[in-house]
């Protein structure tokens, strides 16, 4: 095993040369450490597999797929280092997020009892033999059939099962207390083991105008089912704080950077700043429709050049003559060359040549050339207004690449380097 | 009781096959010859004898790759029962045998190499949903169809008992 630690730049292209080693079959392995904690294979493939590009990444080749891995360990590890950092701080202590965690676990426990509920729903055997002799040879009749049997059903038991709940919970709600100037504090239902206040369901910070009283009482409702169904679901074993931990490891890294972004960009100055710095992000370069001829010698090429300046085409030429392949099978239209993306000495050519005048030969690595400019667009300066999302996503990229090399600093990243035979090779630090 | 089948029924009686396509349950499997992954060319009747669960999918399909890892297990658990599940890839052919690498596809791939291919609606699936699969006696029959992901139920139901 070889262990060191490098910049997360380096530890990218390690990860690519050495993941094709690694599959969703092989053991569980620590890939790298940050701080104390460890990412593992496993974590890897799960993030893969729950990723957008989750089926694409299967249709990639092997060297695709180890760069795609090298990749998502790198965001992997950022992650980390930003939700140790946020607990740092203390994001994960704040009434926002304990509220949003909370609500997370209810959903979390809500879906486990329904989930369980739904499994004990099963079609009687004379039931299922009327399906199966109606949708004889419609195998998608009988499963829509029973889905719809199914779910008439869970519809029923879940009324019972709620209806139970309420009953044993002694369930009470106080919908004369809702009224203006309700205080957060107020409990608009309580029950054996708990209750819910105003302030539960109403972010009173955020909503300054009195809620509409329907609103309300359809809320409260809803977040006393939702309790009292979690906690049905707690009393029968279920524990969800395996999905409640990697839901906080998602949410802080993201509450972090949003802060961290507020602080970088407290405003469109330091936007309108940074584009007056990097004008490039908004400049679109100009571009030339281009007619060309190429050949080997710079005798054939005055040669035609002179044709041309009697009165041939250039295009009829480049058809005949051209030693470009390509060039010669489209006639010397060659598209469009955007600057700063082709041979310096055409873009040199191109900058101060009238349209539709041939060029004097042009020396260049693929012969002697003549060029002609059929059509021009010239270079434009898109406006801030235009470009303002794009500014601000690069200026929070270069501010969060220093930012995490900064916090390496704090939290250690250790690459773990596993069957390294190839990883030795090449991760030179 | 009898209410709620009524309901499931009548909701879905009016309703067209999912595949859309003509019945073509108990004719004989129209023959084939594609090219394989290995290669080489393939016909249907290469595999006479067995039952044979075509699976037409493409590269792009999440639910057809989420349906193929199913059928693996299910070629390594049947396959000594007369199982033999045959993949037809409707794609990119190199984009095919990555997903086929990796997720280890354990059955032969052939290549149709069109998206809207015939054959698929020679088997009953005109509208070229994906994944289809199509299930065929030892006799050459065709005893099922099936769009979209086939469940581990109704594979229980449609599939193992053509296995004894």
């Amino acid at each position: 095993m070889l262990t060191r630690t490098m910049s997360l730049t380096k530890l990218l292209w390690t990860v690519a040369l050495i993941c094709p080693l690694f599959s969703a079959n092989a053991a569980d392995q620590v890939l790298a450490t940050v701080g104390q904690v460890g990412i593992h294979s496993r974590d890897l493939e799960m993030a893969l597999s729950s990723s957008p590009f989750a089926t694409q990444f299967n249709t990639m080749s092997e060297d695709e797929q180890a760069s795609m891995r090298g990749d998502m360990l790198r965001r992997l590890v950022s992650a980390r280092l930003l939700a140790l950092e946020a607990k740092r701080l203390g994001l994960d202590k704040t009434t926002a997020f304990k509220r949003d965690m909370q609500d997370f676990r209810l959903g979390l426990l809500y879906r486990d009892y329904m989930e369980k509920l739904r499994s004990r729903i099963v079609i009687p055997p004379n039931t299922l033999a009327d399906m199966k002799a109606h949708f004889k040879d419609d195998g998608d009749g009988l499963a829509a059939a029973r889905s719809a049997y199914m779910s008439t059903q869970f519809q029923a038991l879940k009324r019972d099962a709620l209806q139970q709940l309420v009953r044993d919970s002694d369930a009470r709600i106080y919908e004369e207390r809702i009224k203006p100037g309700i205080k957060p504090e107020m409990v608009l239902m309580e029950g054996k083991g708990f209750s819910v206040a105003y302030g539960d369901i109403v972010d009173v910070g955020m909503r300054k105008s009195t809620v509409n009283p329907v609103w309300i009482k359809r809320t409260l409702r809803e977040r006393g089912e939702m309790i009292l169904v979690s906690m049905a679901a707690e009393r029968d074993g279920a524990d969800v704080s395996a999905q409640l931990n990697r839901y906080s490891e998602e949410s802080l890294p993201a509450l972090l950077l949003e802060k961290k972004t507020a602080e970088w960009i407290p405003d469109d100055k330091a936007l309108r700043g940074w584009y007056v710095k990097h004008p490039e992000t908004g400049r679109i370069p100009a571009s030339y429709h281009v007619g060309q001829l190429v050949v080997a010698t710079r005798e054939e090429a005055e040669t035609l050049r002179e044709r041309i300046l009697k009165g041939e085409s250039l295009f009829n030429l480049a058809g005949s003559y051209s030693v470009d392949p390509i060039g010669r099978k489209l006639n010397g239209d060659i598209g469009w060359i955007t600057e700063g993306r082709g041979m310096p000495e055409l873009l040199n050519v191109l900058a101060t040549l009238q349209d539709n005048q041939v060029s004097e030969v042009i020396s260049t690595q693929s012969g002697y050339q003549l060029i002609t400019v059929l059509e021009r667009r010239v270079a434009t300066q898109k406006p801030f207004e235009d470009v303002r999302d794009r500014v601000k996503q690069m200026m929070v990229s270069e501010y969060l690449s220093a930012y995490l090399n900064d916090l390496q600093k704090r939290y250690p990243v250790t690459w773990n380097v596993v069957a390294a035979q190839a990883a030795s090779q090449h991760a030179t630090p | 009781m009898k209410r709620v089948v009524a309901f499931a029924l009548a909701m879905f009686i009016t309703l067209p096959g999912v595949g859309a396509g003509e019945t073509v349950t108990h004719r004989l499997a129209p023959a084939f010859t594609l090219p394989g992954m290995d290669g080489k060319p393939h016909e249907l009747g290469e595999w006479r004898n067995k039952v044979v669960l075509l699976n037409f999918w493409a590269s792009w399909c999440s639910p057809c790759q989420t349906e193929i890892r199913d059928l693996v297990g299910y070629q390594s658990q049947f396959g000594a029962r007369g199982l033999q599940i045959v993949g037809i890839g409707l794609d990119d052919e190199v984009k095919l045998r990555n997903v086929q690498r990796t997720l280890g596809i354990n059955y032969p791939v052939l290549l149709a190499n069109a998206p809207g291919n015939p054959l698929m609606a020679g088997f009953g699936n005109r509208l070229g949903i994906v994944p289809y699969s199509v299930l065929i006696s030892r006799e050459g029959k065709v005893v099922y169809t099936h769009a979209g992901i086939m469940s581990q139920e109704i594979f229980a139901e449609q599939v193992i008992p053509w296995l004894k």
